[in-house]
Parts: C-alpha cells; sequence; structure tokens
C-alpha cells in the first residue's frame, strides 16, 4: 500500500467511520451504565475490575508508554494511593470521595518525589532502581516507624465505605476520566513532548525541551491515577496490606495489557485490559495452580511475537489509521 | 571589505553587537584536547562558515556553545550573557538552535508533531505556526507522514524548520548541505539566506563542502586540531598559508 | 568489638557467595547489554537443582553444586537459543520485559513444580569455634569454593583466546564485531557462563539457607546492589561489591534486626544509582 492509498484511508474513516465511531460509543456507554440492573453481581464484580485494569493500565501507559522510561515499580503508586485512601477513610473519618480523590493526590505527591530523583536515572538504571524501590515498600511499610500509619503486616480489614453500586460507577467514571486526559495529553504538544523523550532525549533537550520537568510531569499524572484507581480497587476487595498493596502481580498486570494492546498507543491499555480481564477470569476458573506461570510465557510470547502489541499491528497493517487518537 | 569603526583592534563588535561570543574555551576528553583556547564571535544577521578537517573539533564547539558538553575552561556568551552553565533546553529557549550532523528528528512522530515538541506550551496559535513553517519548507503535503518515511533531504528541511518553531535567532547547522541532492542544496541554501535577510537570523555552519562555504559565508572561521588557525573574510581564508597548508598538505 | 569482627567475617562468606551470582549478572551485562532480569530464578534453580540432587539421589552438596552448574548453564544456553538473541541489540525495553516475562514463568513454575514450602539441605560438618562464637564449617567450605570459581574464571579471562575475546566484546561490541570475533558465539557464551555462576552461587545458598520458590526476586535486589556497588559490567567489582553488601547486610541485621537489613540492597542501588552511577570502583560505563 502506498502512501497516498494510506492517506485515502484515513480520509475516508475520518467522514465514513466516525459517526459509526459515536454510534458504537454510546451504546458502549449506555449499556456499560444500565449494567448492573441487568446481569448478575458477579459479571458485575469482574466489569468492574475491568474499568479498574483500564485505569491502572492507561496510567502505566501515559509514563512508559509516552515517554519511554519503563517503571518496574507502578505498584509502588498503586499502593501509596491505597494506603493513603485507607488511612483517611478508616482512621480520619474522611468522607469516601475526598478519602479515594486525596488517594490519588497522594500517589502523585509520592511519584513527584521519587520522581524528583529516580528519573535522573536513565534507561537500565531507572528500570532497576524502581523494581528496587517496589521490593523495598513493602518492608518499608512494616518498618516500626510508620506501623501507626500503615498498622504493619496487619493492614486494614474493612475498607469498604459504600455499595459496591457506588464502587461500579466511581471505577467507570474513574477509567473514562484516566483515558481522556490520556487523549489530551497525547494529542497536545505536552504530548508530542513526552514522545520526543522517548525518541531521543539528548536531542529533545536540544530543541528546548525541559526534559526533567516533563518526565515528572508525566510521572505525576501517571501516578495520580494509579493511586486513585488503586483507592477503589482496595475499597471493594475490603483488605489493604503490605504484600496485597505493593504485590508484584498488580505490578506486572498493567505491563502484560499495555504490551497486549500496543505500547504508547491510547487504545492499545484500553484493549490489553479488556482481553486480560477476560482471560484472568477465564484463567482462575480453569486452571489457577499455573496461572501466574502463563502469564509469565504470555508476556515472553508477546514480545516475541506481537512486540508493538495489538493496535499497533492494525495500523502497520493499515486496518486502522495511524492517528494519535487511536 | 570594509571595515567598519566600531570593531577594537583583534575586530571584535563593540558595543555587543556580537551576538554570540566564545571566549578561550578548551575542552578536553582524556588526554585528547578537542578544543585549545578557542575564541570566535558570531555577528548577528551574517552567515559564518566553520571549517576544518576532521576532528578539528568543529562539532566539538557545537556542542560546548549548545550546552551539550561543558567547557572545561573559558566561556560562552549570548547577547552579553554567559551561558556557559546553562543546560541545553536553557540554551535552546535563549535563542540558539542547532542541526545535527546525523540527523536527530524523531523517526517515529509525524512531521507535524515533529514541530509540536518544540512548541511552547503557552502558545496558541501552534498549529498554526506549524502549518507556516511546513510550507517554508515544502513538507505539507508530508505533514501527517511519519518523519522516519521523509527523504534525507526532507528530513534536514525538517530539522532545520524545527528550530525555528521556538523562534531561535541564532542557528548552528552541522553540514547541512551533506548527503542531499543538489536541488535541495540549492533549496536549503536559499531558505538560509531568505531567513538572514529577512528575518535577521544568524546563522553559524560546519561545512566541508567548499562552494558553499565560499559562496554563501559572510566569514569564515577554520579549525585544525582544536585551535583556530585562520579567520575572516572567504577570500582571505582561502589565502591564508595555514589553511591552504592543511587542506592541501603543502 | 569481637560482634562486630564476626559480623565482618560473616559478611565476607556470606559476600562472596552472592559476589558469584553478581559476577554472572554483571558479565551477561558487560556482554550484551542488557540486564537479565531472569538472574534471580537462575540462582533459585540452582539452588533447587542442587537441592534435589542430594535429596532424591543422596548426593554430596559440594558435588552437587556443580551438578546444578552445568544445568543452569544449558538452561540458560537454550533460552538465549530460543528467545533472548532475538532482543539483544534491540529496543532496550524489549530485552527488558522479555527477561521480565521469563521470570515470572520461571518463579511460578517452580512454585507450581516445587511448592512453597521451605526447604533445605542438611549437610552437617560441623562448626569451629571463633572470638567465643561458632562459625560453621559449610559456609567456610562455601567461600573457600567460590573463591577457587571466581579464581578459575577472572585466570580464563585473562589468559585464554576465548576469554580474550569476550573481554573485547565486552569493551567494545562494535570492534569486537569487526575484528572476526564471532559476536553471536561470545554472547551465547556469556549467557550460558551468567548461568553457570548463578548456578554455583544458587547450590552454595542452598547450602547455607533455607530456599523457597520466591527466593529469586530477593536474590535478584542482591545482585543488582552489588552489581550498582561494583559498576554495571565490571566483574571484580561485583564481587567486592558481593563481598561490601554480605557485611553491611551481616552488621546491620546485627544492629538493627533483619527487617531493615533487608531493605539495604535495594536503597544501596538506589543511592549508588543516583550519587555513583559508575560504581564504587567502577568506571563510567555508557548504558543505552
Amino acid at each position: 500500500m502506498n502512501k497516498s492509498d494510506k492517506l485515502r484511508l484515513a480520509e475516508k474513516f475520518k467522514t465514513d467511520k466516525r459517526l459509526w465511531l459515536y454510534a458504537i460509543a454510546v451504546i458502549v456507554v449506555a449499556l456499560l451504565i444500565a449494567l448492573p440492573r441487568i446481569v448478575s453481581p458477579y459479571l458485575c464484580s469482574v466489569v468492574f475490575l475491568m474499568f479498574i485494569y483500564i485505569a491502572y493500565a492507561e496510567a502505566w501507559n501515559i509514563m512508559t508508554g509516552f515517554t519511554g522510561y519503563i517503571n518496574f515499580g507502578f505498584s509502588v503508586f498503586a499502593g501509596i494511593g491505597g494506603y493513603a485512601s485507607a488511612i483517611l477513610i478508616i482512621d480520619h473519618g474522611i468522607w469516601w470521595p475526598v478519602g479515594w480523590l486525596l488517594g490519588g493526590v497522594f500517589a502523585s505527591i509520592g511519584a513527584l518525589i521519587l520522581g524528583s530523583f529516580m528519573l535522573r536515572l536513565r534507561g537500565s538504571y531507572f528500570a532497576i532502581g524502581m523494581l528496587c524501590l517496589l521490593l523495598a515498600a513493602p518492608v518499608l511499610a512494616t518498618t516500626e516507624y510508620l506501623i501507626p500509619l500503615t498498622h504493619g503486616g496487619y493492614g486494614f480489614q474493612f475498607v469498604q465505605p459504600v455499595s459496591d453500586l457506588t464502587m461500579y460507577y466511581s471505577a467507570f467514571f474513574i477509567s473514562a476520566a484516566t483515558v481522556f486526559v490520556a487523549y489530551k495529553i497525547i494529542t497536545s504538544s505536552f504530548g508530542a513532548k513526552l514522545l520526543a523523550i522517548r525518541e531521543d532525549e539528548e536531542g529533545a533537550g536540544s530543541i528546548g525541551i525541559n526534559t526533567t520537568k516533563e518526565k515528572i510531569s508525566a510521572f505525576a499524572i501517571s501516578g495520580f491515577f494509579a493511586g486513585l484507581a488503586a483507592s477503589v480497587f482496595f475499597a471493594f476487595q475490603n483488605y489493604i496490606d503490605p504484600s496485597s498493596a505493593f504485590s508484584a502481580w498488580y505490578n506486572s498486570l498493567p505491563i502484560i495489557m499495555v504490551l497486549l494492546g500496543g505500547i504508547g498507543t491510547l487504545w492499545g491499555p484500553v484493549v490489553g485490559a479488556v482481553i486480560m480481564t477476560f482471560v484472568e477470569e477465564f484463567f482462575w476458573s480453569v486452571l489457577p495452580e499455573t496461572y501466574f506461570m502463563a502469564c509469565g510465557a504470555v508476556i515472553v510470547l508477546l514480545v516475541l511475537l506481537l512486540p508493538g502489541g495489538i493496535i499497533t499491528w492494525f495500523k502497520s497493517r493499515g486496518i486502522l489509521p495511524r492517528t494519535r487518537a487511536i | 571589505m570594509m571595515i567598519s569603526v566600531d570593531r577594537d583592534e583583534e575586530g571584535r563588535l563593540k558595543d555587543g553587537k556580537n551576538v554570540l561570543e566564545v571566549q578561550n574555551v578548551t575542552k578536553e576528553f582524556g588526554s585528547l584536547v578537542a578544543l585549545n583556547n578557542v575564541s570566535i564571535w558570531i555577528e548577528e544577521g551574517k552567515i559564518t562558515g566553520l571549517i576544518g578537517p576532521n576532528g578539528a573539533g568543529k562539532t566539538t564547539l557545537f556542542n560546548v556553545i549548545t550546552g551539550q558538553f561543558r567547557a572545561d575552561k573559558g566561556k560562552v556568551f549570548f547577547r552579553g550573557k554567559d551561558i556557559t552553565k546553562l543546560k541545553p533546553y536553557q540554551i535552546a529557549r535563549r535563542g540558539i538552535g542547532r542541526t545535527w550532523q546525523v540527523i536527530r528528528i524523531f523517526p517515529n512522530m509525524t512531521v507535524l508533531e515533529n514541530l509540536m515538541t518544540a512548541a511552547n506550551l503557552r502558545e496558541r496559535n501552534a498549529g498554526e505556526k506549524a502549518l507556516e513553517l511546513l510550507e517554508l519548507a515544502g513538507l505539507v503535503a508530508e505533514k501527517d507522514s511519519y518523519a522516519g518515511e521523509l527523504s534525507t533531504g526532507q528530513q534536514k528541511f525538517l530539522e532545520l524548520v524545527r528550530i525555528l518553531m521556538f523562534d531561535a535567532d541564532v542557528m548552528l547547522l552541522d553540514e547541512v548541505a551533506a548527503g542531499i541532492n543538489p536541488t535541495e542544496q540549492l533549496a536549503a541554501l536559499e531558505l538560509i539566506h531568505n531567513l538572514c535577510d529577512q528575518k535577521g537570523k544568524t546563522f553559524f555552519i560546519v561545512e566541508h563542502d567548499m562552494d558553499v562555504i565560499m559562496g554563501h559565508c559572510d566569514k569564515v572561521i577554520c579549525l585544525n586540531f582544536g585551535e583556530k588557525i585562520a579567520e575572516g573574510t572567504p577570500k582571505e581564508v582561502q589565502n591564508n598559508e595555514k589553511v591552504i597548508r592543511v587542506y592541501f598538505g603543502a | 568489638m569481637e560482634l562486630l569482627i564476626i559480623a565482618l567475617v560473616e559478611g565476607i562468606l556470606l559476600g562472596s557467595v552472592y559476589g558469584l551470582g553478581a559476577m554472572g549478572l554483571s558479565l551477561i551485562f558487560g556482554i550484551m547489554r542488557i540486564i537479565n532480569l531472569v538472574h534471580g530464578e537462575f540462582l533459585m534453580l540452582g539452588a533447587f537443582t542442587c537441592f534435589w540432587l542430594w535429596f532424591l539421589l543422596g548426593m554430596n552438596p559440594i558435588g552437587a553444586t556443580f551438578v546444578a552448574m552445568l544445568v543452569i548453564a544449558a538452561l540458560a544456553a537454550f533460552l538465549y537459543k530460543v528467545a533472548i538473541f532475538r532482543v539483544v541489540g534491540k529496543f532496550p525495553l524489549l530485552s527488558r520485559v522479555l527477561t521480565f516475562g521469563l521470570a515470572i514463568f520461571l518463579w511460578n513454575f517452580s512454585e507450581f513444580a516445587f511448592g512453597s514450602t521451605f526447604r533445605s539441605v542438611n549437610y552437617p560438618t560441623g562448626s569451629i569455634g571463633f572470638l567465643g562464637s561458632y562459625l560453621s564449617v559449610n559456609k567456610i567450605i562455601c567461600f573457600v569454593v567460590a573463591l577457587i570459581i571466581a579464581g578459575v574464571l577472572f585466570a580464563s579471562l585473562k589468559w585464554t583466546r576465548i576469554g580474550k575475546a569476550l573481554r573485547a566484546a565486552s569493551q567494545n561490541p562494535r570492534v569486537a564485531l569487526i575484528s572476526g570475533i564471532n559476536i553471536h558465539r561470545i554472547r551465547l557464551l556469556s549467557y550460558a557462563m551468567g548461568g553457570a555462576l548463578a548456578g554455583i552461587a544458587g547450590g552454595l545458598i542452598a547450602i547455607q539457607w533455607a530456599i523457597y520458590p520466591s527466593i529469586g526476586q530477593i536474590l535478584i535486589l542482591k545482585c543488582f546492589a552489588m552489581v550498582a556497588l561494583g559498576g554495571l559490567g565490571s566483574l571484580p567489582g561485583a564481587l567486592l561489591g558481593g563481598v561490601f553488601l554480605g557485611i553491611a547486610e551481616s552488621v546491620g541485621t546485627m544492629y538493627w534486626g533483619a527487617t531493615i537489613a533487608g531493605v539495604i540492597a535495594p536503597l544501596t542501588v538506589i543511592a549508588v544509582f543516583i550519587f555513583r552511577p559508575q560504581g564504587l570502583w567502577g568506571v563510567v560505563e555508557r548504558v543505552d
């Protein structure tokens, strides 16, 4: 396919299919809103998880997909957010929406502080550094200095402040907000600057991009949504302790989802999260013992067979237009 | 050539009319002296050429000016202000743009996005400005292509206008005419002249092609083994004994 | 004071074993410029190989350690041939995520196959009195084995043809390529050697400690710390880093308890990366 064909395809897509897209989007949203009245609570809880995963994956993508800095310490921010909201809501009686929001804010502040020195590291150094931070976090949370705040290894056992239905809509709203913000970023010049850092950080500096500031901003935004989604997730799970808050599993999940869908694309994380939610449910019910093993194998196969992810594959085949908005 | 009265004995413009001044800069890499006590000054609105054999320190000099390397000794002034210790992005924002010997556009981003990376966040009409610049570079039709898919010549134009996106006044171009076809070379030189004459932009260019240097520069500086060996009008430099010895081994 | 000396000696004994594992990580990084995130699982599998050989076949644990070396070297070579070679020298994200995925796979494979119970090799060699305390002979034997292996490795890197080729490739892969060294074989060899070192270190760990499948996660962290201290890509640095970390942990445990000692490794990594990225002794290495 030559270039003019591609351009024409993109134009055609814009005019013909845009209406269709809007129609489908409206139907999907309406369906998701009505879902709790239609299907069983179990299925609802699966869709709830899906929303959380979408927010997790997109948050991870805002950092790693856009700037190219591999964040192996995603759970650090999810954990900070979860703990902050649990402490505020349970121990200090803060109204739950404010508590959740503050969970996001604290995670964001954490990202700001950690980012301001971790982001001086490049490439492998940053990746290893974040992994170390993740492994240190649960130990730090159980040290005697933090036990008054975190309740040590015991954690919090009753976190859920509201009904499952409220949780469902909150998660829906949060995932939509995360994707919307990612959209705003990637179609703005801020997003272009982030991509420039991913492509060539030194070159980006030479055209006036303050790479440190932009990276830290992306990190803080990513941290905010990670913390916000985690607040709701831990409320739903109804307990939080060091090993669940900083779990290695929820750390790798966004990586798998983003790789599956397409790293650095807007909708890739969403696609990956939707697929992984149902794959996870299926695997849990069929082979709970080999589940994690299977996930490791999936990561390996994805890197070897489909390194760009689904969305990127579609884009390179010309099935989807190559715009940042997809 | 007329020499105006407001110059000091070294030929330096007085009253801060030199937009860029490099004073006694030394840069060493281990035991290798890449730049040895080099002083140069660039006049505003002129095209200055920088020549010298491979390894003479031309790119190192660019890197010191734009903050990629920090000078071991000496200082760099831009519009009379010391910029020696600023970071590359700060120097770029003051108004010094550069291109690289090996093209450094962002290949996996579209042409338009490449320009947007250099946009000021607070600028409202960044999109329109980018389109104007693409027109200048003859790249409007390619605005949504990935930059990596462009020809070498187009990539050089893109790299050049990307500097204009953040309103750089001084442009350091590293081998702008290398590796592109003659038609594109002419177009590039015409663009440089237009920017120089109409918008008062200052150019400092590294070039191997002597025709380009002799035909288009107002002033030429020659480096060899990290030292400045000649400076003056193209004619003067062309007839300079040291330069002849370096280039022809005579 | 006597307690401190005991902690120091324990640290040196422990650190030499750690250091072997870290040297493997550093070797792989030096030659392939990838961070081998499966390294912790190599160590864990080395430990389990040693354990099962002792447990099922009644082998001498030291002998089993050498078998573990061969087994893990073969595993590493297999992984390289099947997967790793495809991502070496490509976009760095790929190698990081690939080795990360392999680590998750091998870790959970062990959880599935061996269960998550703690196991240990029973290798009674007694202990000797030392400053009013006791040092187990196990640890001393492991220390000697580690030193011998390190010595053999350094000697072969220094004097054999293949060792010289490895060092050349480590200093500059591109130069090595044009000077007629077969870079693919060098990479395969270095990856297998990295695996071999991890296999030995794992076996020696099984002789001293209780082992369990998720120990790989803890061990790789320690390896990072040692490699960071010694400078990425430097082998003597990794060994010294191992001794340094061993001392820090054993002294740390003595004064502050095991919990705090557990964060010494990760915090060391971060501090060293930020303040002295070239390591305590190493030369400046450019990454990516």
